[in-house]
């Protein structure tokens, strides 16, 4: 009898849980963007969960080609950005 | 009714870390949570940070000589304005989303962009205290450039962190598809660029605090 109502009060809180998760994931409608969609969805995919493991190479990358690119110039900017705050 | 109100607290500052950290590893699902629950205690705690980020800022910068009235004047001066710009960018955001058929409600706007100030608070605090460790201007040395690489690489990544938030507010607070979001910030961006310049002529932000 109590492993009945401890069986039937589990039940309820999975439901209730699952409940708020599917309201949660029905909350914004899915993008649409008619022939572009799958590529969209492709792209955004890797953004949505742990998005430093693509930020922090790219922005090393970029740093990086502007530092080679810009030379002197990325100094100057950077001296700029440290008096900014 | 005292433990009742303790662990309520305790509750509400641990759902507050844990969105802090899923807003850096499920930056989608977590902007999505708190658009849902709208909770106004994140912008308290964040706003408490940056109070007590500019109260270090402004001594660093004025130095504990300059007087306590001069200092208080400052970081009144420039909290206040962090406020009145979180503020306008924030309603102009759910007016301008409003106007193009978004569904959400100010307070979700409000939740979810205090959380963006988590990159821009980061940021400003390196910025700091890399300005006490290593003062600019930068030099062309080798260690200079590797500095310089080394900076560059962090503003950057706080930067795309930002504009995500910035993105995923739009998107869930406001629960504007792609297109709506794109129409959206060619409305904003040159308002708050003219804002921004207007903050910079007033000498109240080099770079904003946005």
């Amino acid at each position: 009898m109590k492993n009945q109502n401890l069986s039937k009060e589990f039940e309820q809180k999975l439901f209730s849980l699952l409940e708020t998760k599917a309201d949660e994931v029905a909350f914004v409608a899915p993008q649409n963007m008619g022939s572009l969609t799958i590529w969209y969805k492709k792209m955004t995919a890797p953004l949505k969960s742990a998005p430093w493991k693509i930020f922090l190479p790219l922005s090393f990358v970029i740093a990086l080609f502007m530092e080679l690119l810009l030379g002197r110039w990325s100094l100057k900017i950077v001296s700029v950005l440290q008096s900014a705050f | 009714m005292l433990v009742t109100l303790s662990l309520s607290i305790v509750k509400l500052f641990l759902d507050f870390t844990s969105d802090v950290w899923g807003m850096l590893n499920h930056p989608y699902q977590t902007t999505r949570s708190v658009a849902m629950k709208k909770p106004l205690l994140p912008i308290l705690i964040i706003g408490s940070l940056v109070w007590v980020y500019l109260t270090f800022a402004v001594v660093v910068k004025f130095g504990l000589s300059t007087g306590g009235l001069f200092l208080t004047f400052n970081l009144g001066r420039l909290f206040y304005s962090i406020a009145a710009t979180f503020l306008l960018i924030a309603i102009s955001m759910f007016v301008v989303g409003k106007l193009f058929g978004g569904k959400g409600q100010i307070q979700a706007v409000f939740a979810v962009w205090s959380f963006s100030y988590l990159p821009t608070l980061l940021w400003f605090l390196i910025t700091t205290i890399f300005y006490v460790i290593l003062p600019p201007p930068r030099t062309q040395s080798f260690f200079g450039q590797l500095f310089s690489i080394f900076y560059l690489f962090l503003s950057l990544g706080l930067l795309f962190w930002k504009v995500l938030l910035y993105f995923l507010t739009l998107r869930h607070a406001m629960r504007l598809t792609l297109w709506q979001t794109i129409r959206t910030t060619f409305v904003l961006w040159p308002l708050y660029i003219a804002y921004f310049l207007f903050l910079n002529r007033l000498e109240i932000f080099k770079i904003p605090f946005v």
